[in-house]
């Protein structure tokens, strides 16, 4: 196990490698002038000042020695500055990835505890009532894009509804002056939670209800699911203990791919929601053409990305034994 | 068995064994919701191609000279000047004259509806298209020459996944902002196209590497049969059902990720319409609460579109699938 999952992180390495090679050849089609975003708009500096700053950055040399210059500041733990939120590259993605993880561990968490029994009792009467409706449920789920049905919760909670915020992440009078308590600023958070959550829910439901009724269905149809019933166990416990543990297997690779989503935030939702999250960093970043913050947060994405493949692959190889032999 | 019984099965007429492409068609016939699906799905492209015809070829009616040749001209193409002359009072509600109201520049949005349907649509197909043949040519060529080319191919494939979808696909957009307005289009197309095909691929290489073993390619092999003919005549259409179920599944895909990358900003940029760029209007706040019927249709035509797209390619998937017997 230790020898498959130190292979797998050594793998890691050359695929970042290419990956940020090629957002980087990609960021150079790109317009905008990194003098400016190191400087900060407006601010005024000698032609001949800026020239010396490009000579600093390296930036009238070759793409490929750019890269290499890149890489060797980020080995050093230095990804650039931005001069939109006038920080460190770094400090803005570790101070906005918690917002978005906020956000989707409660939707992640809500989506399981529904899907999980829902899955199961969809398979177990399949093409029942039941099922029939979760099946209309995930069509119109994977169907409806995500932003557009955030879109209409607000409008209907607009009119009707008035102590849900539609959107933000804090009152902003509460939070310019300080919150009195933990308790107030908990709440006040936990309040503008309620429409991104839910929608982040709603859609994540689909999928994993999805996923977890065929899976549970596979397993079924398996023989020693029916060993189990001709011995006379009760059916709960040939659902719950037999079919279901085995059902999980599938579930667990999705889990993996949740890693992206957990830490990445979902762009357009955090759009739609006003939610200070990665996903707005990126999109800010993009149209401000602020490069060095572009650069670093698809390297992000992208790093989150291989973990979690390499996360579902091991913990494959952990819940099924069969897996880890080979 | 009996003389007579003996007799009748020779003299029966001599059933043409059934293809796989008939027996397929039975099935899908035979699944209602798929075939339901497939009508509306029709239904919807028939009315964003005929839909603004009409249009146009009411206003052309009315002007004066106009010959019956230009005016079968101007109804067949459509072009976006009938949309100017639309130019009414804006913000206007649904009513007799404007069957969904007018937008902020005073346009017909029932028109932009199912002229932006014709965009959305066009992204959804030249999209899956560019989408199979890159996946089918790259797994094609893996699953045929095995070896190094496979390993290069798969570890490549395996890369592209990796890139994170959406940020990559706005930073390609904004990347590619310079394009006039009318073939922003096709720079979606482009951006879904080159990230989404792994998927594909790595079933196209599977399905030919199990295929290759098989009988009847030793059989063509022995025939001396060339590449070209081997891997078009003989390999392909086994993978066929897979490539069509992965292009109608891919199409809806598509069709979101246009609404969403619109929606942004960084898809189809006005005024060409789109269905995700006329939703984007609702991000501004007045559009957003007080003119629903500039926003709302088009996003139920998405989600209408898409799941008939879903429904059909699920049909598609069973009616393919020699496992699946009901």
């Amino acid at each position: 196990m230790l020898r498959f999952l130190g292979k797998r992180i050594l793998q890691l390495i050359p695929t970042m490698l290419i990956i940020s090679l090629l957002i980087f050849i990609v960021l150079d089609f790109m317009p905008g002038d990194q003098v400016q975003a190191y400087l900060g708009v407006g601010s005024e500096v000698s032609p001949a000042r800026q020239e010396q700053i490009r000579e600093q950055l390296g930036l009238n040399e070759p793409l490929p020695v750019q890269y290499l210059l890149w890489l060797g500041r980020v080995a050093r733990g230095d990804l650039g500055r931005t001069n939109i939120y006038n920080a460190d590259v770094s400090d803005v993605i570790f101070g906005f990835i918690w917002n978005s993880f906020l956000l989707n561990i409660f939707a992640l968490i809500f989506a399981l505890l529904i899907a999980i029994p829902v899955g199961i009792k969809s398979a177990v009467k399949k093409y029942g009532l039941f099922d029939n409706f979760f099946t209309v449920f995930s069509l119109a789920g994977v169907s409806m894009p995500t932003f557009f049905f955030a879109l209409i919760l607000i409008f209907l909670f607009a009119r009707n509804i008035d102590w849900i915020p539609l959107n933000g992440m804090r009152t902003p009078i509460m939070a310019v002056r300080g919150y009195e308590s933990l308790w107030q600023n908990i709440t006040d958070v936990g309040r503008h939670m309620i429409l991104p959550v839910t929608v982040l829910t709603m859609t994540s439901l689909a999928t994993l209800t999805r996923y977890t009724r065929n899976s549970v269905i596979e397993v079924i149809n398996q023989d020693y699911i029916r060993t189990a019933r001709s011995k006379g166990l009760k059916e709960k416990v040939v659902i719950y203990k037999h079919a279901f543990r085995n059902a999980l297997l599938p579930l667990i690779t999705i889990l993996g791919m949740w890693v992206p989503a957990l830490f990445g935030g979902a762009i357009l939702l955090e759009t739609v929601f006003l939610w200070p999250g990665i996903g707005r960093v990126l999109l800010n970043g993009i149209t401000s053409q602020d490069l060095s913050l572009v650069m670093a947060t698809l390297v992000f994405y992208a790093l989150l990305r291989v973990i979690g493949n390499l996360l579902a692959d091991v913990s494959y190889g952990l819940a099924d034994p069969r897996v880890r032999v080979k | 068995m009996t003389e007579a019984n003996v007799e009748e099965k020779v003299n029966a007429p001599r059933l043409k064994p059934e293809g796989p492409w008939k027996i397929a068609w039975k099935r899908f016939k035979k699944n209602k919701i798929a075939v339901v699906g497939g009508v509306s799905f029709i239904l919807i492209i028939l009315a964003v191609i005929i839909i603004p015809m009409i249009y146009a070829f009411n206003l052309w009616r009315d002007v004066e000279g106009v010959t019956t040749g230009q005016l079968i001209r101007e109804t067949v193409n459509v072009d976006l000047r009938a949309q100017e002359f639309q130019l009414a009072n804006s913000e206007q509600p649904p009513s007799r004259e404007n069957l969904l109201g007018t937008d902020r520049q005073g346009r017909d949005v029932m028109f932009r509806l199912f002229y932006g349907g014709r965009i959305s649509m066009m992204v959804g197909v030249l999209s899956a298209f560019l989408t199979v043949t890159l996946g089918t040519l790259v797994g094609g060529v893996a699953g045929y020459y095995g070896g190094k080319i496979d390993a290069f191919l798969m570890r490549f494939a395996e890369i592209v996944q990796s890139i994170p979808f959406l940020p990559m696909m706005m930073v390609i957009s904004a990347a590619m902002r310079w394009v006039p307005s009318e073939q922003t289009m096709l720079v979606v197309v482009f951006v879904v196209g080159i990230l989404s095909w792994p998927g594909l691929s790595r079933v196209v290489r599977g399905q030919i590497l199990s295929l290759r073993e098989q009988e009847f390619m030793q059989a063509t092999e022995i025939l001396g049969i060339s590449d070209t003919s081997r891997i078009v005549r003989h390999l392909l259409p086994n993978v066929l059902a897979y490539i069509i179920v992965s292009a109608t599944l891919g199409m809806g895909g598509a069709i979101l990720l246009e609404a969403g990358l619109s929606f942004l900003g960084l898809g189809v940029s006005p005024p060409m319409p789109s269905w995700g760029n006329m939703i984007q209007t609702a991000r501004n706040s007045t559009v957003f609460q007080s003119y629903p019927w500039i926003w709302v249709p088009p996003g139920m035509m998405i989600m209408f579109t898409v799941i008939s797209v879903n429904l059909l390619g699920e049909g598609l998937r069973d009616a393919f699938d020699p496992k699946e017997i009901r």
